[in-house]
Order: structure tokens, then sequence, then C-alpha cells
């Protein structure tokens, strides 16, 4: 999550807010790590890595894709995929699996790499969309849920995938499970009813 | 000041997210809500990973501090 929020912050915020945003993250880095007995050094790494990742994804949507990115469009959806995602998180995952190695924290520098790049693409993927359509554009989610039918349909809404989430994760397998496809009704049923910024919490939700 | 500016209907209707954006935080307000949000987004994914299952981090050493367990 919040190599998710990383980026999204400095994409909602103007470039030149950008080391204002890097100074705030790193006593917020450094507490978590010593809090989990992390030392000085690989705990300053590891903010490093965050940090070079969340600049280089935002710098490469900002400068290739768009400079405020809401995800209305699909370029801007791959964008976000490719270059936040995808790419910048390959030189983080490199500074990180590097340090975990070199300190004796990991054995392996590609088990390490792959746990990395993997879970700071699946935050990228999950977290950022949902901040940068939420706080994108006018027009409030109440606007879409006001009646209260509608009301009470986004609470069934929201309960079911709430309860498919944690059937899934807490007795199910996780994302092996054979019935991890159940969620593409539920998923399409906000999405076709709520719009996209209705569509955004659920995958955070059912992650 | 606030009370100074004129407030449009469908502004005071809006959301807290319109609210948040709408409303000029100084630069130094919005480093500090980032950074503790960053704090609390990192214990949260701490709270909520999923401990002992095969999930991203399949093959960690029991041992392993970070980040997977």
């Amino acid at each position: 999550m919040p190599a998710g929020l990383y980026v999204a912050v400095l994409l909602m915020n103007e470039r030149r807010s950008w080391p204002w945003m890097v100074l705030a993250s790193l006593p917020a880095n450094l507490l978590f790590d010593f809090i989990h007995g992390t030392k000085i050094i690989p705990a300053f790494l590891f903010c490093c890595a965050d940090t070079v990742q969340a600049l280089a994804g935002a710098w490469l949507v900002r400068r290739f894709v768009t400079p405020r990115p809401a995800l209305a469009t699909l370029r801007e959806f791959a964008g976000l995929l490719g270059f936040a995602a995808l790419l910048s998180t390959v030189p983080g995952a490199v500074i990180g699996a590097a340090t975990l190695v070199h300190f004796g924290l990991s054995q392996s520098f590609e088990q390490s790499w792959k746990v990395w790049w993997g879970s700071n693409v699946m935050a990228v993927l999950v977290f950022t969309p949902f901040l940068l359509a939420w706080f994108s554009k006018p027009g409030g989610w109440r606007k879409r849920v006001k009646p209260p039918k509608r009301f009470a349909e986004a609470l069934l809404l929201l309960v079911s995938v709430v309860i498919y989430a944690s059937l899934l994760l807490v007795w199910g397998r996780g994302i092996m499970s054979t019935h991890r496809a159940m969620a593409i009704p539920l998923l399409l049923w906000v999405g076709l009813r709520f719009g996209l910024r209705a569509r955004r919490p659920s995958p955070c939700s059912s992650r | 000041m606030a009370g100074a500016l004129p407030i449009p209907m469908n502004t005071v209707d809006s959301s807290l997210a319109d609210f948040a954006r709408q409303r000029p935080f100084a630069l130094w307000q919005k480093a500090i809500g980032f950074g503790l949000a960053y704090f609390v987004c990192a214990m949260a994914s701490k709270l909520l990973s999923v401990h002992g299952a095969t999930y991203l981090a399949s093959g960690c050493r029991p041992d392993c501090m970070w980040p997977c367990c």
C-alpha cells in the first residue's frame, strides 16, 4: 500500500513539491523500519528503494502519458500500468533485494527481487488508481448513491465484496483458490452500476 | 478566511474527497499528512498481510524478517 500511495501523491502534486513529499516519507519509512527491528543503513536503503521507484514512476507517467492522470482513458491506465507499476518498480526492487541480501536479511536475491517487485506492482495497481480516481475529478460519490435504493444497493455490494474477500483469503487459498473467478460478477456489478470511482475500492477491499 | 469566500451549493453537497481537493492546504500540511498516511499504510499492510500462506512470499525462510513475514 505505501508504494501505491507514494506514486499517487506524487502524481497529484506539482513537481516542485516532490522534494517535500520525499522528505515527509523519510521519517515515516524509517520509523516503520525501526519498529520492526531494521538497522539504520538497510532502513535508509529501503527508503531509497521506495523513493526511486515512486519518483521514477511518477516522472515517467507525467513525461510520457499525462501531467495529471485521472484514469479516464485507456492510454492513461496503460501508461500507469506500464510506467508506474511494471517498469519503475524494477530499480526499486533491485535496490531492495540487494540490500536484503547484502545485510543477511535474505539469502536469495532472485526470490527477494520477485517478492519486492511483485508486492510493489500489486500496490501500485490496486491503490494508486483508487486514489487517482477518487481525488482527481469533481463530483462526489454521493451523487451516485444518493437515492435510498442506490445506497442500499451500494451497501449490499460492499458487504458482498468484503464477505467474498474474507472467504477467499481467510478460509480459501487466496489467489490460488479455484473460486477466485467468482469476483468477476461482483466487480462487473460495481463497475456497471456505480462507475469508475466505486469500481476502484473493490480490488482494494478484496486485496 | 474561509467564511469570506463564496461557497457554491454543489461544494456544500460534495464528498470528503471534493473537500480535500478544493481546500488549499499548505505544502507543509500536505507533506505532514502524506508522512502520516504513509506510516499508517505501511502498518496496515503489515497487519493485513497474509501470514504463513502461499502468496507472493512463497519460499521465504521461516526466520525471514522483511518484507514478507
